[in-house]
């Protein structure tokens, strides 16, 4: 049970969030460690700007998606008992979110390291980027099923958002390139955009729906750890 | 009225086989519910989906 007045973190929070922290900064010196120097021969500076920034919003994803796998494992350490059950609840859902993110993301940086002069030759770029996309397809269809509508609500608003930002900013790029103003978007800009405005997509059309809300009958004891 | 009844955001949610997140979404108007949902909440509640719900649309006089 959480102390009143008190005003350290409880044990259910700081022991994932330390797990996930070392994690992600993991995740992140790997990601900058194979982005230096693997793929200089020849390309222009462009197309490593593409790579770096289909690099980045793939660790995003799966950086996000590491914190949601700890969210749900903090179940285990939860003080409180009804926090602890609705955790356990969602947590089919949280975790197969989390694997698809993890996933996806891990296709963006296999894509953006794969291809003539990269660390990854082309078969086993694309024969991996097969086996990860299916997989966050199949995780995003199971957990499809076990959503409840305010759920389901925020996923198709996120689809929605998505494709109107990537009309927005892929057209406009596109659109600018035509008339020769700026360098045309490339194939991996394009998968970048995608990803990256699903990504985004999802945690706004997610916030405005109130998802990640604290629950108002509990923001009492939310204010109390703090 | 869910309060009167004594009952948090997670029993309601459990009651209703949605999650805690559907009920706070739409008791802070942030999310406005299915008809089916809305119809289970007044059934639950014993009261009328109008009673539940505010809405201040007037037909147009003529």
């Amino acid at each position: 049970m959480a102390i009143n007045g008190s005003r350290t973190r409880p044990r259910g929070t700081r022991i994932p969030s330390i797990f996930m922290f070392v994690v992600i900064i993991m995740f992140w010196a790997l990601f900058f460690w194979m982005s230096q120097g693997r793929h200089t021969s020849g390309t222009v500076d462009a197309g490593r700007a593409s790579v770096f920034f289909a690099g980045v919003v793939g660790m995003l994803q799966i950086s996000f998606g590491l914190v949601a796998a700890a969210v749900r494992a903090s179940a285990a350490f939860q003080d409180d008992p009804e926090e602890a059950r609705e955790l356990r609840r969602d947590g089919r859902a949280l975790l197969l979110g989390a694997g698809a993110l993890i996933s996806s993301g891990a296709a963006l940086i296999l894509l953006s390291l794969t291809g003539p002069g990269r660390a990854v030759p082309s078969v086993i770029g694309l024969s991996g980027w097969l086996f990860l996309s299916i997989l966050a397809a199949v995780l995003v269809a199971v957990r499809w099923r076990g959503l409840d509508e305010l759920n389901r609500a925020a996923a198709r608003e996120s689809d929605h958002l998505a494709f109107k930002w990537l009309c927005l900013i892929g057209g406009t790029w596109a659109m600018l390139a035509h008339l020769n103003f700026i360098a045309a978007p490339s194939a991996l800009d394009w998968l970048t955009m995608l990803a990256g405005a699903s990504f985004v997509a999802g945690l706004v059309a997610a916030g405005r729906m109130g998802v990640f809300d604290v629950p108002v009958a509990d923001r009492g004891r939310a204010q109390e750890r703090s | 009225m869910r309060e009167a009844r004594g009952w948090s955001q997670g029993e309601l949610a459990r009651r209703l086989g949605v999650s805690r997140q559907t009920i706070n979404a739409v008791e802070t108007d942030k999310y406005d519910p299915s008809l089916p949902l809305a119809l289970r909440l007044a059934k639950l509640c014993g009261v009328a989906v109008t009673e539940l719900f505010i809405d201040r649309w007037e037909p147009e006089k003529e």
